[in-house]
């Protein structure tokens, strides 16, 4: 049987598991955002005992090699959840959790660099219009800063993804898991290549789109 | 010691003083302004004459001496900074109209999202604040595509649909076009014509001679001399006045 009629075959499985990767992505980047966005807060917050912490984590996470975060998180939780007679913690699941600790600190650098872009001017506009701190921040910074971090939350979102095929390495079914046992089923040297070609190009596609538009992005923001 | 012959000054400021660092910039300021006057501040730059608008709304936090707006004591450490913002709108040099948001949006913001009133009646409000600052059509428009002078009479409406008891003008004309001037002048003027207590740090003489009713000199972190208007521009007694208004007129 030639290359292409063996994988055919296996190609909606592999589907599937990809599909584990874009999720768990997504899923990592969307809690990066909610903590990130904090942290990055509170970076810039006025009293130092807030701020000082605050900074400390974000370089904690953001400089930890994402593979030793990743075996450290896999380790330190448990196999099961403390709620009622006890639920399974998905091996997924932490691996998604894994993957927002350093993601949360590469966000939460994005939010502090998109926040103090935003002229200093405007804190001032929006004292004098009676807004308190917070609602400064959220009303009038924080839609602002949103168009400076857009791209490279971007292009955060992109490695976070790519980095999803770590979760291989710790027991996730997803797409490189998926692929290891199509070669393990079929035990044909000559499929590696392809095999792995076909989850590099399944990557590639979904992420060079994304990374072409940040790079867009950024190039409208520069021209202004 | 009275500072000047009013019977309840609505705002008050007495032997003010502000250091930054060590760069004293207000070495006890003493000044007041009546309900519905119009007072301006001039000076040389570098007086200091700023900071005491940004002294009034609690932008800039006194190191001495008292502030106060009608019943409110400014250099209260317990202030309500909210509560005074809202009753004490002040407009900037630089506009600084939020970007993002259209004309109409920038003016309706504050009063919805800060003073929680009525999404209907705000924006009724809005349109005729900015039909009164001759803007009606522009409402659309983002800041960025508006000339300098429109974006500072947007700046104005905005504050105005605050509903503020008095309004803060710093330098709001020294970034604008000679052309664009006159016209935030004159809704300066139609406002002040409406009975709101504004206080003006300004350059521009000619209107302060105009429109003030009250003049106060300002020079390294004082003020020199104080008056009625006309009196201190037709004849100044302090020498800096002299100087001063021989150098700018």
């Amino acid at each position: 049987m030639n290359v292409i009629d063996t994988l055919l075959p296996w190609l909606p499985l592999m589907g599937r598991g990809l599909l584990v990767n874009l999720g768990m992505g997504a899923l990592a980047m969307a809690l990066a955002c909610v903590l990130g966005t904090l942290l990055g807060a509170a970076q810039l917050a006025p009293s130092a005992a807030v701020s000082r912490p605050a900074s400390w984590l974000t370089q904690l996470l953001r400089n930890a090699p994402w593979l030793v975060v990743m075996f450290f998180v896999m380790q330190s939780l448990p196999y099961e959840l403390p709620v009622g007679n006890g639920w399974p913690f998905p091996a997924w699941l932490k691996a998604v959790l894994a993957l927002t600790l350093p993601a949360t600190g590469n966000f939460a650098e994005i939010v502090r660099g998109g926040l103090r872009a935003v002229p200093l001017a405007q804190w001032e506009a929006a004292t004098a219009l009676g807004y308190s701190r917070a609602a400064r921040l959220w009303r009038v910074i924080l839609p602002q800063a949103t168009r400076l971090m857009l791209p490279p939350a971007m292009g955060l979102y992109c490695v976070v993804t790519m980095s999803t095929a770590l979760g291989s390495l710790v027991g996730v079914s997803e797409g490189l898991s998926v692929a290891r046992e199509v070669l393990a089923a079929e035990a044909r040297t000559e499929l590696l290549l392809p095999v792995y070609g076909v989850v590099l190009l399944a990557f590639f596609l979904y992420i060079f789109p994304i990374s072409m538009l940040a790079r867009a992005l950024e190039r409208r923001h520069a021209g202004r | 010691m009275k500072i000047r012959d009013l019977e309840s000054p609505f705002i008050e400021l007495r032997d003010v003083r502000k250091s930054f660092g060590t760069t004293a910039v207000l070495n006890g300021v003493d000044l007041a302004v009546g309900r519905s006057e119009v007072a301006c501040i001039i000076g040389p730059s570098g007086s200091g004459k700023s900071t005491v608008l940004r002294c009034i709304n609690a932008l800039t936090r006194i190191d001495g001496g008292s502030v106060r707006v009608g019943d409110t004591r400014v250099d209260d450490p317990r202030l309500d900074t909210q509560a005074l913002h809202r009753r004490v709108g002040i407009v900037f040099q630089g506009y600084n109209l939020f970007p993002h948001r259209t004309v109409l949006q920038n003016v309706m913001m504050a009063p919805i999202q800060v003073l929680g009133r009525e999404r209907g009646e705000v924006q009724a409000q809005a349109r005729a604040l900015l039909a009164q600052v001759h803007l009606a059509g522009k409402e659309n428009a983002y800041p960025g595509e508006l000339s300098g002078g429109q974006q500072q009479r947007v700046a104005i409406a905005r504050s105005l649909c605050m509903q503020p008891e008095v309004m803060l003008f710093d330098e709001v004309t020294a970034a604008l076009d000679p052309e664009t001037v006159k016209e935030v002048l004159g809704v300066i003027q139609e406002i002040a014509a409406d009975g709101m207590t504004c206080l003006l740090v300004t350059h521009e003489m000619r209107f302060a001679r105009e429109v003030a009713d009250y003049l106060y000199f300002m020079d390294q972190g004082r003020v020199v001399e104080h008056g009625v208007a006309k009196d201190v521009f037709n004849a100044p007694v302090d020498a800096r006045t002299r100087a001063f208004l021989d150098k700018v007129l």
